[in-house]
């Protein structure tokens, strides 16, 4: 009898510490999920900053001065080198222009876009990362700015947008 | 955990020390000149509250809040109440409170808990980081979840400020009024690089102006409505080779437009930063005296401990007081004797008067002695409601100035160690049956001499007078029900039973939320774009019932010119408030604003006008533009076909678009987005069968990759979206029998025609060199078609 109830007793006390355990563990599952997820999104991001300061800090295209830049950008538009011309963008602008050329290309548009490109002016200093060049009309009105941009690891100047 | 989880962890890891990566004003130069200028500010005569090393710690803590990852919660989207990337972080508003998954050991509560009871530089420098958050909120980058890791140009220019114009500190009554003015201001007022003139309703262009430039050229700037310039116009060259006009925030010249955002936004970062600082010093004062933010920072033993304790005073307060009643208290005499006039030549209205009060308090005493008759069967909790009502009457009637009450007063009754203080009474306001017209709302009343009254609404607090009288006023009440508890405090913390009132608050004027039924059927997730329809159904609703008719008004875009409006439903009945439209778009793109008005049922005076809701009107906004049924030269199994949107803007995003074989033989799902006038190639199988042209999306149409996906006989594909209300038909292409026919694609021409008119259609057999490159398959040959880019036939020529 008493054998009987020492079992009894031993099995309601491993089932109540596993209950308990079951209870600690969900506990500590419904608290640690919103975390865990919170630093999945931080990894993602963050991975995704790396990823594009990496593609900066292997990019070695452009020129030492904004001029230079679109002078390289211009000859290899002209001779229908795309994806070398597209390199002189920055990084996140790249596939969009390759894209844009493309287009420009198809509707017949590159001596067009060239001669306006070999009209574009630089002047005063920039005093930060970032440059202009500008075309301007006759009536010394602008009519399109070319938009530069520094990468900071190479020193080359980058063509943000035209 | 496998080797690909380790080095995720490790990346994680790493990133967490690597130093700053600044996505707001740069946390080694802007943030520290902003937040020096803030602590001088918030000083009284421009002299800082704080000693020299006090203040190093606020600054260094606005350094170091832009420690990675901490930077992820440094946004908040007003207009749309998320943070970084639609919502996928916590808002700085809420981060600032530790309102997020993962905590912020830096929370304007920290900083309040450590200044008061624990380490005050800790606090201090917790305060930093809250003002740093404040002061990012005032970048448009910030407020219009625009993040820029690499390019930043506000940011940038303000790198080399070294001064910020004078400002004026601004004052408000909590933290979060902060981020929501300083966010609604920068959204609202300013743009980011890539958010101009999209995503968000505001600033506006409301005028543009030539300015001669100090080299002698003329640019065109662009202002906001409180006349800032906000762009530079100028044009860039557009998809088709065309130059297009475009705004940009860099202006590298004059920096004109730097400069405006510079001095409007700088100055409020640092008014609102002095603003928080004086804010917090209030708090940490108002804290000192309540102590909540301490009882809310208790263990919960502790707390557990506390309630055992008030609960076991309270026990023994009654049993004492009930004793006491029974040993010593006399039957309380006749509450008033009618007293003799001193002069009877009074006025008779003095004496009316005079009679009034009395009444009033024999009906108090009357009320309070049921009250007590009723409640002392209970186990003496007869004693522990009535001695406060009693207090209080006493209160009231010492104060009317008369001394013929003769209830003894027990305010305050010492039982072994506790005591029990009567909670306060509120006098005014009277009645709190009225709704209330106004979120600002004065509550005065009586309690003992020498406590501190304070509510759990918004922890105000006041002393009360010598003569029992408190006052205070709760500002941002909500709009509806709210309960709000009073309670009485003594020197020794004591607090009283609360006081509670329910009142309600009614101050937001009469609005109309307007909607469009149809527009759940949107093909946009973005705008309200729809297909043709014979009718359109509107629903409105109201925040506040009454008797109005409705005006429907429709403004109509022509090319770019906003018509007058026009009134196409007038005087809809009172009891109505919804109204269906039959309507017709015509032509290709047609985009219309709708708005209803509410007016006087009699007099037509208009009482409020709903938002304008645009619609945008499409029959063709996304078409199938050309099918490769043949594949290429290389294999007839590399089929393919594209797809076109007729959109000038903005992208589609095709997550719930399908395209099906118009036989029902196989479907699949589209992704990604589709750009404005741009193409969406479909590649079988891999993304080489047309190996110079990249793929939006490759799928094997079929199982079976040895079959030909296009029955020959039945050409034909149809483009679907799936909607909550069912599939929505968006483009359908005619059947073909190209059996037996040569090697070709097929490709739509004329924009203005359904699809499904087969002499829209126009077969490809080959390519013409003039007109671009020539697609080339995955031998790198020469194909027929024109996959990814503009049909052959839709190319304009001469001859």
């Amino acid at each position: 009898m008493d054998k009987m109830w020492r079992d009894f007793s031993r099995k309601k006390a491993v089932l109540g510490l596993a209950i308990f355990v079951i209870i600690v563990v969900l506990i500590w599952w419904t608290n640690i999920i919103p975390i865990l997820n919170q630093r999945h999104q931080e990894y993602k991001v963050l991975s995704g900053i790396d990823k594009l300061k990496e593609a900066y800090r292997n990019d070695t295209y452009g020129g030492a001065t904004p001029e230079e830049t679109l002078k390289m950008f211009t000859e290899a538009f002209k001779v229908g080198d795309l994806n070398l011309a597209s390199k002189y963008f920055i990084p996140e602008k790249q596939s969009e222009y390759l894209a844009k050329m493309q287009n420009w290309v198809k509707l017949g548009k590159v001596e067009e876009i060239v001669s306006l490109l070999s009209r574009a002016k630089w002047s005063g200093d920039s005093n930060t990362n970032q440059d202009q060049m500008d075309v301007w009309n006759s009536g010394k009105e602008l009519e399109v700015s070319v938009f530069f941009f520094q990468n900071e690891n190479s020193k080359k100047w980058k063509l943000m947008g035209m | 955990m496998e080797a690909n989880g380790y080095v995720k962890l490790m990346i994680i890891l790493a990133l967490v020390f690597i130093p700053t990566l600044v996505f707001g004003y740069s946390s080694s130069l802007t943030h520290p000149l902003l937040t020096s200028e803030a602590i001088k500010l918030s000083g009284a005569n421009g002299q800082s509250n704080f000693s020299e090393s006090e203040e190093r710690q606020i600054v260094q803590g606005s350094i170091d809040e832009d420690d990675v990852p901490r930077w992820l919660e440094h946004f908040y989207d007003p207009i749309n109440n998320r943070g970084l990337n639609g919502g996928q972080f916590a808002t700085s508003k809420r981060w600032a409170h530790g309102q997020n998954s993962t905590g912020n050991d830096y929370s304007w509560e920290s900083a309040i808990y450590e200044y008061v009871y624990g380490d005050k530089n800790k606090g201090l420098y917790a305060l930093g980081h809250v003002v740093h958050l404040v002061q990012d909120a005032t970048v448009p980058d910030h407020t219009r979840d625009d993040p820029h890791p690499i390019i930043k140009t506000y940011e940038t220019y303000a790198k080399v400020k070294d001064s910020v114009p004078p400002s004026d500190p601004t004052y408000l009554d909590s933290l979060d009024a902060y981020f929501d003015s300083a966010a609604n201001f920068s959204n609202s007022n300013f743009f980011s690089d890539d958010t101009i003139l999209k995503y968000y309703p505001n600033p506006k262009i409301s005028k543009e102006i030539k300015e001669i430039g100090f080299d002698g050229n003329i640019r065109n700037y662009g202002y906001n409505s409180f006349n800032k310039k906000v762009a530079l116009v100028t044009s860039k060259i557009g998809d088709s080779g065309v130059i297009q006009k475009v705004y940009n925030i860099y202006d590298k010249n004059d920096n004109k437009v730097m400069a405006d955002y510079w001095n409007t936004l700088a100055p409020k970062a640092v008014g609102y930063s002095a603003g928080v600082i004086k804010l917090f010093l209030s708090e940490v004062e108002k804290e000192k005296t309540t102590g909540i933010l301490k009882k809310e920072r208790m263990p919960w033993w502790e707390k557990l401990l506390e309630l055992v304790k008030i609960k076991t005073d309270q026990l023994l307060a009654s049993v004492n007081l009930s004793i006491k009643e029974k040993e010593q208290m006399t039957p309380l005499p006749p509450l008033l004797e009618p007293e003799e006039k001193e002069d009877p030549n009074l006025p008779a209205p003095e004496i009316e008067k005079e009679k009034t009060v009395q009444e009033q308090l024999i009906e108090i005493r009357e009320k309070l002695e049921r009250l007590k008759a009723e409640l002392d069967g209970l186990n003496g909790a007869g004693e522990l409601v009535i001695l406060p009502a009693v207090y209080s009457a006493n209160r009231v009637f010492s104060s009317l100035g008369t001394s013929t009450v003769n209830l003894e007063a027990p305010t305050t009754t010492t039982a072994s160690s506790s005591i029990v203080i009567a909670p306060p009474i509120i006098i005014s306001p009277a009645d709190f049956s009225v709704i209330f017209s106004t979120s600002s709302i004065t509550f005065s009343g009586t309690a003992s001499s020498g406590l501190v009254v304070f509510n759990n609404f918004d922890r105000g607090q006041a002393t009360t007078s010598e003569i029992g009288e408190w006052t205070m006023t709760i500002n941002e009440i909500p709009q509806g029900s709210s309960t709000i508890k009073f309670f009485a405090r003594d020197n020794e913390d004591n607090v009283s039973l609360p006081m509670e009132v329910t009142l309600g608050v009614d101050y937001l004027p009469l609005a109309i939320n307007l909607s469009i039924d149809n527009c759940a059927q949107s093909l946009s997730s973005y705008f309200c774009l729809l297909k043709p329809t014979s009718t359109l159904n509107f629903i409105w609703s109201l925040t506040k019932p009454g008797d109005y008719k409705y005006d429907l008004i429709k403004t109509e875009n022509d090319y770019g010119d906003w018509q007058s409006p026009e009134t196409v439903a007038s005087g809809v009945s009172v009891s109505e408030t919804s109204a269906r439209l039959n309507f017709e778009a015509r032509d290709l793109l047609r985009e219309f604003k709708w708005q209803v008005l509410a007016m006087d049922a009699s007099s037509s005076e208009v009482f409020a006008s709903s938002s304008e809701v645009v619609t945008t009107f499409h029959p063709r906004p996304i078409v199938i533009n050309e099918i490769g049924w043949a594949g290429t030269i290389a294999s007839n199994l590399d089929e393919w076909f594209e797809l076109q949107s007729f959109l000038f803007e903005p992208s589609l995003n095709l997550e719930d678009y399908y395209v099906s074989d118009t036989n029902g033989n196989w479907r699949f799902d589209l992704s990604g987005d589709i750009s404005p006038r741009g193409y969406y190639l479909v590649e079988r199988g891999s993304d080489d069968v047309i190996s110079n042209r990249s793929a939006q999306l490759v799928d094997n149409f079929i199982d079976d990759s040895s079959t030909k996906a296009f029955d020959l006989s039945k050409i034909g594909l149809k483009l679907w979206r799936k909607t909550d209300l069912g599939d929505i038909l968006i483009d359908e292409t005619p059947l073909w029998d190209k059996t037996g026919s040569a090697l070709s694609s097929l490709e739509r021409t004329w924009e203005d025609r359904v699809s499904t008119d087969i002499s829209t259609w126009e077969v490809n057999e080959g390519c013409n060199e003039t007109d671009g490159p020539c697609a080339v398959d995955r031998n790198a040959t020469t194909t027929f078609g024109t996959p990814g880019v503009i049909n052959m036939a839709s190319i304009p020529r001469l001859w």
